[in-house]
């Protein structure tokens, strides 16, 4: 890769944005890097380090507060950093294409997906009709679009999110752009759907010759695809190499740093917990039994029976005291259903919730609020899940109005107390939301949720909106609130490598159904399930090796065979949970 | 506390005066009027501003200083009334709607848009024949009318907030659906009411002085400021200061709303606190 002129260099480039003094604040600082023809180079940061507004440069598309203070943007002898519009506009879409991280948004719903795919090649190569309808509807086959004439008349509401990424892909590389600029194209995705569109990505820039920019904060996924890294730290670039090199031997101190916050297998299990072991199904504080929650859909006419759709179809789930159980799956799979039954936010139309013992479906008035007491939720959005014209202690004292006995100044106290606990000490509590960082917030959002010491914490994906080194930090908090207070969790998460580390027991959910459910050394070790196989596969993760190294791992192996006279269950009928090993259930259907 | 930091921003400073001006006459006017504000002087027809009559005569050589702090008191209290029961009315029915949902949402919003459905002058019109030419006519007939737009605007805010998480959790904590819906719904919809109520302000002032001009407002000789501008209409030729002077004091009041709603409006918000 030592071509004589890189497809992009990058020299010394500084962007500054103007703050609410009219001072201006270096977001990236004196950057430089090149990319070869043909390369992937990723741009690697947490959130503020500058990454987006590098790839965003490039192409003059920043936003009205930010300027390029200084440096150049070469790409094909020009400089882009003084190009007038004019110039960058035959550039865009052409020589450089982007694919941006939301594909609900990025595409116009209003058009077809042929018109926006032959938008472009009309307007920079002057192509007839007929011509451009032809290298689009070649393109579109290439991303592996299953009826590519039918996807050039459709809309684009009518695809998923994948899907939609996949036509963004190629409405984009059918220009033959010399550079392809991707910001976190695959975070919006589930796991199997974004190893399937950054597959599709790498093979085809890799036939075309095209250099890829990849802006991500996604270290096992650079890894995986990228050729180079440049880690990026508050607008300065703290090293730069062969992603192997950095990722897997680094040498900074801050891409070490980061690396150790990526989630790792610990030492878990309620009896590392405790000290005392315990049996497997003793002392149940939740049983769930084959519960199935339906949403009405609403129908088009007013006499029409509403349409339901069942987001939970028949689980069972069993959860012990002072367990971390961990519900895995890609969205639409029915996770966050179950746990927004379990703190009664959705309600079951068929099976049990018992609750000590008790049946939750009859609670009622009373009842139902002492329950609440028992159980609490922490959402996943930090910046809607608190209520913006509160204090910290007030949002916090709001967890014990329920509680009579308590006056405001008790609330409050309790309150400050419990602030402190989660890391926000002080004057803290004065402050408004709006003053936090993500991390800080999802703090308060827990302090709101343990207040009333309930006994089951039900955490809807509780770090997947921050970074790896706040995660850390999250999770240690979850695991010594555990440890202090012995509370139940139910831990709703996509992230693999997340619930790796903080899940006792693991149930994997696909399309409202449990297809596997055990230890989590049992589901990451010895999955049986097809489908968990391919989560796992779909997932890379960097690993500790050794002292000072890392390594790739991406889990590969083929399911055991199922019993004799079965098959893996994957959709239809009803489910035999089947116990493979003791408290490892899978799945299965009569062959 | 929240009030005094109110008073650090140069718009409810600027608004505030000119409130507080406006509130000053309409209590004065209703105590104390250099002349009748009702007394006819036909000798003294149509006089331009002089020492004895400082902003001139009308047409039945009234005092139009009189009538003009007279008409304030009425001007004024009937669009604070209307302004303050078109949105209480409004915004309850505009949460409640779009917080519960349901049939009583379909029925509410059903009543709402067939109200809308009528230009808001022809419904007070029809009000005010019910209700025959008085202050709480207007003020039943304008508020009923500007009702459902307004809670057309918080209902659609309500629909945005309720879907937040911290809505949700609130239930999670085990808060009635009433204390979540006042607690949490509304305080976070106050922007645009309150945006909308300054702006219905304006509104009130200008509809009063359309129904007094069509005889169904106060009922004459008592002075409003409305009627005072309808009343100058054939005269702006001769007597341009007829017109001038209550225009010009709807216009400040106007200014003096909408500066101290925007402080208002920001001062609620704690996100704009240090702004």
């Amino acid at each position: 890769m030592t071509a004589p002129t890189p497809t992009l260099s990058i020299e010394a480039l500084s962007v500054g944005v103007r703050q609410a003094d009219q001072s201006a604040k270096r977001v990236v600082d004196e950057v430089g890097f090149t990319i070869e023809p043909g390369e992937m180079l990723a741009l690697v940061g947490e959130s503020g380090s500058g990454k987006t507004m590098i790839g965003r440069a490039v192409l003059g598309l920043l936003p009205p507060v930010a300027r390029i203070e200084a440096g150049r943007i070469v790409f094909q002898g020009k400089d882009l950093a003084r190009a007038s519009q004019e110039d960058l506009r035959r550039v865009r879409g052409r020589d450089i294409g982007m694919v941006f991280q939301e594909p609900m948004v990025s595409l116009n719903p209003a058009l077809t997906v042929g018109f926006q795919m032959m938008e472009a090649l009309r307007l920079h190569h002057r192509l007839p009709a007929a011509e451009a309808r032809t290298r689009a509807l070649e393109m579109l086959e290439r991303v592996k679009i299953a009826d590519p004439s039918g996807c050039f008349r459709a809309y684009p509401h009518q695809y998923s999110g994948g899907m939609r990424q996949r036509i963004m892909l190629a409405s984009v590389l059918v220009m033959r752009p010399a550079l392809l600029i991707a910001d976190e194209p695959t975070t919006a995705l589930d796991a199997l759907i974004q190893k399937e569109v950054m597959d599709i990505m790498a093979a085809l820039t890799r036939d075309f010759g095209t250099s890829v920019l990849l802006v991500s904060h996604d270290l096992g996924m650079v890894a995986s695809y990228a050729d180079r890294v440049v880690m990026l730290r508050q607008g300065k670039v703290v090293e730069e190499g062969a992603s192997e090199r950095i990722l897997l031997e680094p040498k900074h101190e801050y891409t070490k740093m980061l690396l150790e916050s990526l989630p790792t297998r610990g030492a878990r299990g309620v009896a590392a917990k405790h000290g005392t072991a315990r049996e497997a199904g003793d002392d149940a504080l939740i049983e769930i039994d084959r519960v199935s929650v339906e949403f009405k859909k609403k129908p088009r006419f007013f006499w029409q029976r509403a349409q339901a759709f069942r987001a939970v179809d028949g689980a069972s789930l069993t959860l012990k005291r002072g367990e971390t159980l961990a519900v895995v799956g890609e969205s639409g799979s029915g996770k966050t259903t179950i746990g927004r039954a379990l703190v009664r936010l959705a309600r079951e139309c068929a099976g049990s919730i018992r609750f000590e013992g008790r049946n939750l479906t009859a609670l009622r008035g009373r009842d139902l609020a002492a329950y609440r007491l028992q159980t609490q939720m922490v959402f996943q959005d930090p910046y809607s899940s608190l209520d913006p014209r509160m204090t910290l202690a007030a949002i916090v004292a709001e967890g014990l109005r329920t509680l009579p006995e308590l006056s405001g100044a008790d609330r409050d106290k309790r309150a400050r107390a419990m602030l402190d606990e989660v890391g926000l000490p002080g004057d803290y509590a004065e402050r408004y939301p709006h003053e936090l960082s993500g991390g800080q917030r999802q703090r308060v959002s827990i302090a709101r949720a343990i207040v009333a010491t309930p006994k089951l914490l039900v955490a809807d994906e509780p770090v997947s909106a921050l970074d790896v080194t706040v995660q850390k930090q999250i999770l240690r908090l979850f695991a010594d609130l555990q440890r202090k207070f012995g509370f139940t969790y139910l831990f709703i998460s996509h992230d693999l490598g997340v619930v790796e580390q903080i899940a006792d027991r693991v149930a994997v959910m696909y399309r409202g159904r449990i297809l596997e459910c055990g230890t989590r050394d049992q589901v990451y070790d010895s999955p049986c399930h097809p489908y968990t196989l391919r989560l796992l596969a779909a997932t890379p993760r960097i690993a500790r090796a050794g002292e000072h190294g890392y390594r790739l791992v991406r889990h590969a192996g083929a399911e055991p065979p199922p019993p004799e006279g079965f098959r893996y269950f994957e959709g239809e009928g009803a489910p035999v949970m089947h116990e493979v090993a003791a408290g490892h259930v899978v799945a299965l259907k009569a062959a | 506390m929240r009030f005094r930091a109110l008073l650090r921003r140069p718009n409810a400073i600027a608004g505030g005066v000119l409130l507080a001006v406006m509130l000053v006459a309409a209590i004065a006017g209703h105590v104390y009027t250099p002349y009748d504000p009702v007394a006819n002087d036909l000798l003294a027809r149509l006089k331009a501003p002089s020492m004895a009559h400082w902003l001139g005569t009308d047409e039945w050589g009234r005092d139009v200083l009189s009538r003009l702090l007279f008409g304030a008191g009425v001007s004024v209290s009937i669009s604070f009334f209307t302004v303050a029961a078109a949105v209480t009315i409004g915004a309850l029915v505009g949460v409640a709607t779009g917080y519960f949902g349901g049939w009583f949402e379909r029925v509410a919003m059903a009543i709402l848009d067939a109200l809308l459905a009528f230009p808001s002058l022809i419904m007070a019109l029809g009000m005010m024949t019910v209700f025959g030419p008085s202050r709480v006519g207007v003020i039943a007939a304008l508020s009923l009318a500007y009702m459902p737009s307004v809670a057309r605007v918080v209902r659609g805010t309500v629909l945005s907030v309720r879907e937040k998480e911290y809505v949700e959790a609130s239930r999670v904590m085990g808060n009635s659906e009433l204390f979540t819906m006042f607690r949490h719904v509304l305080p976070n919809c106050v922007a645009p009411i309150i945006v909308l109520a300054t702006a219905l302000f304006g509104w009130a002032l200008l509809a009063e002085s359309a129904l007094s001009f069509l005889g169904l407002g106060v009922p004459p000789p008592a002075s409003s400021w409305g009627g005072m501008l309808s009343d100058s209409r054939n005269y702006v030729g001769q007597a341009p200061w007829l017109a001038l002077v209550p225009g010009i004091s709807i216009s400040v009041t106007l200014l003096g709303i909408n500066l101290f709603g925007d402080a208002l409006r920001d001062q609620f918000d704690p996100r704009m606190k240090n702004l």
